[in-house]
């Protein structure tokens, strides 16, 4: 009996063995142009053209925000223009909402 | 009457054939995918299969491990190194791993995976599931069977996790020798070292 149910099983979910896609992370390490309320636009390298160029991020409830090793808000995290700052993006996903921005220890 | 038994009988046939070829020419033009989410119907029927087919000995086994702050903080760990891949760190499954897989890995945090028993839990984590990503982890030793145990309480805490415990667990996750480097080069740029772009 519990294999025949092991077999309805299978059937019901439509077994196929799941594929699995690795996400393409990009980080970018530049300054900061500008803030605004829910994104910031950083001078950076672009790794597809390899020239310098300014980048708009977006930074939605999903964006973590260390300053040094302390998780905070991007209010909180009083990011200042020309401060160095790093980037992660997921590129398969959405290449310009922020998921991970790195800031240098509050002094 | 007794003539036109069988011809309801084929007829019968022949609409199941023809809903089944129909069917069978749909699912082939929509091609497949992992990427979808189950259907209701599909989730529902899965996991009550899988509390059908767990024995009852096993979902009903007590947790040996007791709760402490150890037990928890040595699932924590275990479950960086080993399980967040799939599973976030938070449980929640809401990683590009965990995303993608069929079915995606779940919530952890939810009623669906809270609800099962101790023994369920540990009964998954040692056993897997087949046809989707979860392996089976047991070894057969003492010490792997406590190691999952710890695991489940730690599943317990998982709606209870801090900032502090999540930022632990992101230096327990495994790291390349490449990502390794790339931590190391982040902090020296945050630090003023290496060339700066104005």
């Amino acid at each position: 009996m519990r294999a025949i149910a092991a077999v309805v099983v299978s059937a019901v979910v439509m077994a196929v063995a799941g594929t699995a896609v690795m996400a393409h992370p990009m980080t970018y390490k530049g300054t900061v142009v500008s803030v605004a309320e829910a994104s910031l636009q950083v001078k950076a390298m672009d790794d597809m053209t390899k020239k310098e160029s300014t980048m708009t991020f977006k930074v939605n409830d999903k964006t973590k925000i260390y300053r040094g090793e302390t998780l905070v808000a991007f209010a909180a995290a009083k990011v200042q223009k020309d401060e160095r700052i790093v980037v992660t993006v997921n590129m398969d996903e959405s290449p310009d909402a922020a998921l991970e921005i790195r800031l240098a220890a509050a002094k | 009457m007794a003539a036109t038994r069988p011809r309801r009988a084929w007829i019968a046939v022949a609409v199941a054939l023809a809903m089944t070829a129909g069917a069978a020419a749909w699912l082939r033009g929509a091609g497949i995918t992992s990427r979808r989410k189950p259907w209701p119907l599909e989730e529902a029927a899965a996991r009550s299969m899988r509390r059908y087919l767990i024995p009852g000995a096993a979902r009903n086994a007590p947790n040996p491990v007791s709760p402490t702050p150890e037990a928890i903080r040595a699932g924590m760990a275990h479950f960086a190194d080993h399980c967040a891949t799939c599973h976030a760190n938070d449980g929640s499954g809401d990683i590009a791993l965990g995303r993608s897989m069929f079915p995606p890995a779940p919530d952890m945090r939810s009623e669906a995976t809270q609800s099962m028993t101790d023994g369920e839990l540990f009964y998954v984590i040692e056993r897997g599931i087949p046809f989707t990503g979860m392996p089976a982890w047991g070894n057969g030793s003492a010490e792997g069977r406590r190691s999952t145990w710890e695991l489940v309480r730690f599943i317990r805490h998982l709606g209870q996790m801090t900032d502090a415990e999540m930022r632990e667990m992101e230096d327990l996750n495994p790291r390349s020798p490449a990502d390794e480097k790339q931590a190391k080069d982040i902090d020296d740029f945050l630090s003023g070292r290496g060339k700066i772009i104005k």
